[in-house]
């Protein structure tokens, strides 16, 4: 036996332990363990806590960012702290909401048009009464609010927590001075309306609140550009005119416009403003000196918080740098692939399953030995490779990140883990059961 | 090659001010032709000391922080990407 297996029996080892809980969802046990939905970690057999108490931990982001409960409820983390939550573990690219006052719309820099502000009348998604009330105001015009935008020429995404509190049809837009871009979302039945060159998508959260978004391409640097958000009398997207009665009134609050940059052409999570832009910085957990030399076998559960994607986004790196890497990674179409390189050449690639939709939770397992290599995922085993390389063995273990600590999954990150060995066929789907 | 987004942001246009209009706002004119960057104070050293500057309307912060008392955001600004590139080469990072 394997000096390093004989570790295994050290910490708690009853049927109640981490150990005997990772082995019964896994099939085997693992030589490190992270649960992410219930901050535990097993490192080299051994229950450590919680899962910054993994001996070479490390996490860095420089700037405090919100991550969402499985109940829907935003809870803000501090900087430099994992925003981890009974989702998992919330790993972002940096983004900046160029959207001031996201949530005050009283402010001057919203600028009304036939429609008055209820300051903080409603809960927001985050436990706070700071959610303001747009009523319109009693006669024949437009209803909505706006504010203008200086955009950059990206794809741009425009987000927002809105409220069915007696009015079913809303439209947002963002407009860069040339090109309209709509969408229609009805409150009443939570349906996504019609668009006007623009994409978009609407979450109930609970509560009539929901969370609606808007992506299209602004192709024009535009001073004249900006963000609205209209109550209208129908599905249409566009700033209609029509008859209030004076009393309809919807809930907003979080509004957020970003540029796509990196992977990810969608919204991500919350970034609150005043009166300056703000920028999330991207988070980076890795652990440092796993000891697990090849053969090995990785396993990572996750999702994507969009069902779109720019580039390859990925979900675990167990590496010793660029050039001797076992990667598993989402592609551009959104499809789990799994990736071995040793001395910078390729030794395995093979995408398994359909493409993730957003907020789907997959399990993808790597067994990287010399003898062979393969892939599984949600219990569909991949083809075996014949004998391969083994890359030099890894230095660090990267959650939700490439072996440069970029391309981020932009996704919840649950469980994950490193086995000292390499997982025969069958005990590797089992892994992903 | 880009920036590590982890602890730099940027690189941010910077506009001459012109002002404020009637509701407070600050109004801007022209790009102006210099290279800024926000940086995490982790990442200033005293080579970097020369480039830090305060501007009184910043355009943007890291998420946290007070635009009026930043703690989190160093504005750093320099002549050009290639000087920004010299001074901060180990932030400048390959991905994929």
């Amino acid at each position: 036996m394997r000096g390093r297996s004989r570790i295994r029996t050290r910490g708690r080892t009853g049927s109640n332990s981490l150990l005997s809980q990772a082995t019964a969802a896994l099939g085997a046990a693992p030589y490190h363990y992270w649960d992410f939905t219930t901050n535990r970690a097993l490192f080299a057999g051994v229950d450590v806590g919680a899962v910054a108490s993994t001996p070479g931990w490390s996490f860095t982001r420089a700037s405090t960012g919100y991550a969402q409960t499985l109940s829907g409820l935003l809870v803000p983390f501090a900087s430099g702290v994992p925003r981890r939550t009974d989702k998992g573990l919330l790993v972002e690219e940096a983004r900046t909401n160029v959207a001031l006052q996201s949530q005050t719309m009283s402010s001057a820099t919203w600028a009304k048009a036939g429609t008055t502000i209820n300051a903080n009348a409603y809960g927001a998604p985050d436990a706070t009464t700071t959610m303001d009330g747009i009523q319109a105001s009693a006669g024949n015009s437009g209803h909505y609010i706006q504010q203008g935008i200086v955009w950059t020429n990206a794809i741009q995404t425009v987000s927002a927590y809105v409220r069915y509190v007696n009015h079913q049809w809303i439209a947002i837009g963002h407009g860069d001075g040339t090109t309209a871009r709509l969408a229609s979302f009805d409150l009443l039945n939570g349906v996504a309306g019609a668009v006007t060159n623009v994409t978009s998508t609407i979450t109930s959260l609970g509560g009539g609140v929901y969370f609606v978004t808007l992506t299209g391409l602004t192709a024009n640097l535009a001073a004249a550009g900006n963000i609205s958000v209209s109550m209208n009398s129908s599905n249409t997207a566009s700033l209609q005119t029509w008859n209030a009665s004076g009393t309809e009134q919807i809930g907003v609050w979080g509004i957020q416009a970003e540029a796509a940059s990196g992977t990810l052409s969608a919204a991500t999570s919350y970034i609150p403003t005043t009166t300056v832009a703000v920028t999330r910085a991207a988070d980076v957990p890795n652990v440092a000196t796993p000891g697990t030399p090849y053969p090995n076998t990785m396993f990572v559960q996750f999702n994507r918080t969009s069902g779109v994607n720019l580039g390859n986004s990925f979900a675990m790196s167990l590496d010793a740098g660029a050039n001797d890497r076992s990667v598993i990674l989402a592609t551009t179409v959104n499809q789990p692939q799994a990736i071995i390189t040793a001395g910078g050449i390729g030794q395995f690639s093979q995408t398994i399953g359909a493409a993730l939709a957003a907020n789907v939770n997959a399990k993808v397992a790597l067994r990287t030995a010399a003898t062979s290599a393969n892939v599984a995922r949600d219990n569909v085993l991949g083809t075996a490779s014949g004998a391969i390389t083994a890359p030099a063995s890894p230095t660090t273990v990267r959650f939700g990140v490439d072996q440069t600590n970029a391309n981020p999954i932009n996704g919840y990150v649950l469980r994950s883990a490193v086995f000292s060995t390499g997982l025969a066929d069958a005990a590797l789907q089992r892994a992903t059961l | 090659m880009s920036w590590n987004t982890s602890l730099i942001d940027g690189p941010i246009p910077a506009y001459q001010f012109l002002g404020f209009d009637p509701n407070g706002l600050p109004i801007f004119g022209a790009l102006l032709p210099i290279y800024n960057l926000n940086v995490a104070p982790q990442v200033m050293t005293a080579e970097l000391e020369p480039f830090v500057v305060e501007p009184a309307n910043p355009k943007r912060v890291f998420a946290g922080d007070d635009p009026t008392d930043r703690t989190l955001t160093v504005c750093l600004s320099f002549a050009s990407e290639t000087e920004a590139r010299a001074k901060l080469a180990a932030y400048w990072v390959a991905g994929g």
